[in-house]
C-alpha cells in the first residue's frame, strides 16, 4: 500500500459514477460492478476529489466547513483515502510530489 | 394571464405543500414553511404524493435543507428509496455507457431519448427519475441494432425476421428489450410517434451532446427537445408535476434558445396549440416566467387558458389511487381542442374514442381489423395501429408479459432486495451502513 503524505495529490479513479441526493452520494465501480456510499462528510471528501487536489488542501477545506479536531481531521481523512485506494476508488495522480 | 387557477380548496394540503417544493426547486431557492403552516400534514401521504408524481427524490433533496419542520422518521424513509433511486439510476447509466461503446464498436449512429437527456438540463441530474432507456437509431440499422442489444445480454420476443421486415418497420416505431442480468429495460425507436413522425430524416436533427461527465452522444438540440416534451406533457395530460419540472428546468438552464425556431418546429408538426398549452401549464405548475414571444401567443389563443386551467386543476385533484379525476367524455374534448385543426381534432376523438387498445386488435375479427385499419391510416396513423397491423400480417409475438416488462418498474426496497439483483442489493446494505 503507498503511504499517503500531505503533499500527495490524490483524485478519483476513472470508471466511476456516481450519484448525489440530499448530501450523500452513491458511486459505482463500472469495473467491478459494485456500489459505495459515502454519507454528506464523504460526500464533501469525494466532490473535492473530482479534480486532484492535495491532502493538505482537502484537510483545510474540511477544517473549514465543519467543527473539527485539525489533527483528528487529519487522521480520519488519511484513513478514509487509504480506505479508498484500497477498494480503487481514488488514485495518486502524483507520486513526485509526496 | 391568471397565475393559479382551481378550486384550491378541494386541493390537499399535501399537494400545496409539494407543489411549492417543486416551485422552489425550479427557481434554485429554499420554499418558505412555517411550523404552523406544516401542523398536521400528512407526511407519509406526502412521501406517496412526491413519488407518484415522480418527483419523490427531487421533494426529498430540497425538504431535507428543512430538517426542523419534517419529521425524523419520514426523512429517514425518505433517504433509503433516496438511495435506491441513486442506485437506479447508476445503474441505468452504467448501462448507457456500455450500450455506446457497443453501437460505437459496430459504427451504428444511437440517439438518447427522455431520462438521461432531460437529466442534463436539471441543476442537479442525479435528482431526474427514470426508469429505462430510450434509444433511437436509424431505420436502416434496426436489424443491426437489435444484434447489438441480443449480445449485450438483451433479450425481445420482436424476431429478427419481423424486424427486418419494411412492413413492420414503416408502421410500427419501437420495440422493448429486457435485460435479465441488470433489470434495464431499453426501448429501441426507430422513428418518433404520430405525429412527430412528419419528419422522415430525424437524425439530421440530431447534434452530438455531452450527456454526462465522459459521456457524449447523439441527442436533440435544445428546441426540438422542447417541442418533443411539451407533445410528451400533453399526451399524458400534464399529469404529473415532473413533466412539469422538465420544462421549468430546460427553460431556466438554456436562456438562448431560439423561440422562432420553437414555434417553427411546432408549426412543421401541427402541433402549435399543443406547444402553447404546455407552456402555460408549466408557468402555472412552476411559476417560471415565460419569454414574451410564448406570452404572447398564449394570450391570442383564447382556448389555451382554459385548457391550461383544466390540465391544472386535474393535476391537483389528482389522489394517488384515483388518478385523473376527470370524466373521460371531458378528457376527450380536451385533447381534441387542443389539436390545431379540426381534422386532427377529429382524429383525436376517433383514437381515444373508438380504437381498441394494443392487445385488442388481435381479437378483432379480419373484415372489422382492416376496416379499422384503413380508418387508422386515413386519419393519419398512430402508432399502436402500426404496431398492430404489423403483428396481425407478420405474425409477430406479443410484447413481453407485464410482469417481465420490467421488475423495477415499480420500485421498492423489498423488490429490489428480493430480485437478487447482488449490485444493487450491495448497494442498500452499503449505504445503510454509512448514515
Amino acid at each position: 500500500m503507498v503511504e499517503l503524505g500531505m503533499n500527495t495529490l490524490v483524485s478519483v479513479s476513472e470508471g466511476k459514477i456516481s450519484s448525489s441526493v440530499a448530501g450523500e452520494v452513491v458511486i459505482l465501480d463500472l469495473d467491478k460492478c459494485e456500489y459505495f456510499g459515502f454519507n454528506p462528510v464523504g460526500a464533501t471528501v469525494w466532490g473535492l476529489l473530482q479534480q486532484p487536489e492535495t491532502v493538505e488542501s482537502i484537510h483545510q477545506a474540511l477544517v473549514a466547513e465543519y467543527d473539527v479536531d485539525g489533527e483528528q481531521c487529519k487522521k480520519d481523512l488519511l484513513r478514509l483515502l487509504q480506505d479508498l485506494m484500497k477498494h480503487g476508488l481514488v488514485q495518486i495522480s502524483n507520486e513526485a510530489c509526496n | 394571464m391568471s397565475d393559479t387557477s382551481g378550486p384550491v380548496s378541494e386541493r390537499s394540503r399535501e399537494f400545496d405543500v409539494l407543489l411549492e417544493v417543486v416551485r422552489a426547486y425550479s427557481h434554485g431557492i429554499k420554499p418558505i414553511f412555517s411550523s404552523e403552516g406544516l401542523a398536521g400534514l400528512r407526511w407519509q401521504y406526502l412521501a406517496v404524493m412526491a413519488a407518484y408524481h415522480n418527483v419523490g427524490v427531487l421533494a426529498f433533496e430540497v425538504l431535507t435543507e428543512l430538517p426542523h419542520l419534517c419529521p425524523a422518521d419520514v426523512l429517514l424513509d425518505w433517504q433509503l428509496l433516496a438511495r435506491v433511486h441513486s442506485a437506479r439510476v447508476l445503474a441505468l447509466r452504467a448501462q448507457l455507457r456500455l450500450l455506446e461503446n457497443a453501437f460505437r464498436q459496430q459504427g451504428i449512429p444511437l440517439l438518447v431519448m427522455k431520462g438521461p437527456a432531460i437529466a442534463r438540463f436539471y441543476r442537479q441530474p442525479s435528482l431526474r427519475a427514470y426508469g429505462d432507456l430510450d434509444l433511437l437509431v436509424q431505420p436502416e440499422d434496426v436489424s443491426r441494432a437489435r444484434s447489438v442489444l441480443i449480445n449485450t445480454g438483451f433479450c425481445t420476443t420482436e424476431s429478427e425476421h419481423t424486424m427486418k421486415s419494411r412492413m413492420y418497420l414503416t408502421l410500427a416505431s419501437e420495440a422493448g428489450f429486457f435485460s435479465k442480468n441488470t433489470g434495464v429495460c431499453v426501448d429501441l425507436h426507430w422513428s418518433l410517434d404520430y405525429p412527430l413522425n412528419r419528419y422522415r430524416h430525424i437524425f439530421g436533427l440530431a447534434q452530438k451532446s455531452k450527456i454526462e461527465e465522459g459521456l457524449t452522444m447523439l441527442s436533440f438540440p435544445v428546441e426540438m427537445t422542447l417541442v418533443l416534451y411539451l407533445f410528451n406533457g400533453w399526451r399524458d395530460h400534464w399529469r404529473s408535476l415532473s413533466l412539469s419540472v422538465d420544462i421549468a428546468q430546460i427553460l431556466e438552464r438554456c436562456p438562448n434558445i431560439d423561440w422562432n425556431r420553437v414555434f417553427e418546429l411546432a408549426s412543421e408538426l401541427h402541433i402549435e396549440r399543443i406547444v402553447l398549452l404546455g407552456l402555460e401549464v408549466v408557468r402555472r405548475t412552476t411559476r417560471i416566467v415565460l419569454p414574451s414571444e410564448a406570452s404572447r401567443r398564449i394570450l391570442q389563443e383564447h382556448t389555451i387558458e382554459r385548457l391550461a386551467s383544466t390540465a391544472f386543476d386535474q393535476v391537483a385533484l389528482r389522489l394517488p389511487d384515483v388518478g385523473l379525476a376527470l370524466p373521460y367524455h371531458a378528457a376527450i374534448s380536451w385533447y381534441a381542442q387542443s389539436r390545431d385543426s379540426l381534422w386532427d381534432s377529429l382524429s383525436q376523438i376517433w383514437y381515444m374514442s373508438c380504437a381498441p387498445k394494443l392487445e385488442d386488435w388481435e381479437k378483432l375479427p379480419l373484415p372489422s381489423f382492416f376496416l379499422m385499419c384503413t380508418w387508422s391510416l386515413l386519419t393519419k396513423p398512430f402508432p399502436i395501429v402500426g404496431k398492430a397491423l404489423a403483428r396481425r400480417v407478420m405474425g409477430s409475438p406479443r410484447l413481453l408479459p407485464s410482469d417481465q416488462a420490467c421488475p423495477y418498474a415499480k420500485w421498492t426496497v423489498h423488490d429490489v432486495i428480493n430480485a437478487g439483483n447482488k449490485e444493487l442489493s450491495r448497494a442498500l446494505k452499503v449505504a445503510s451502513q454509512n448514515p
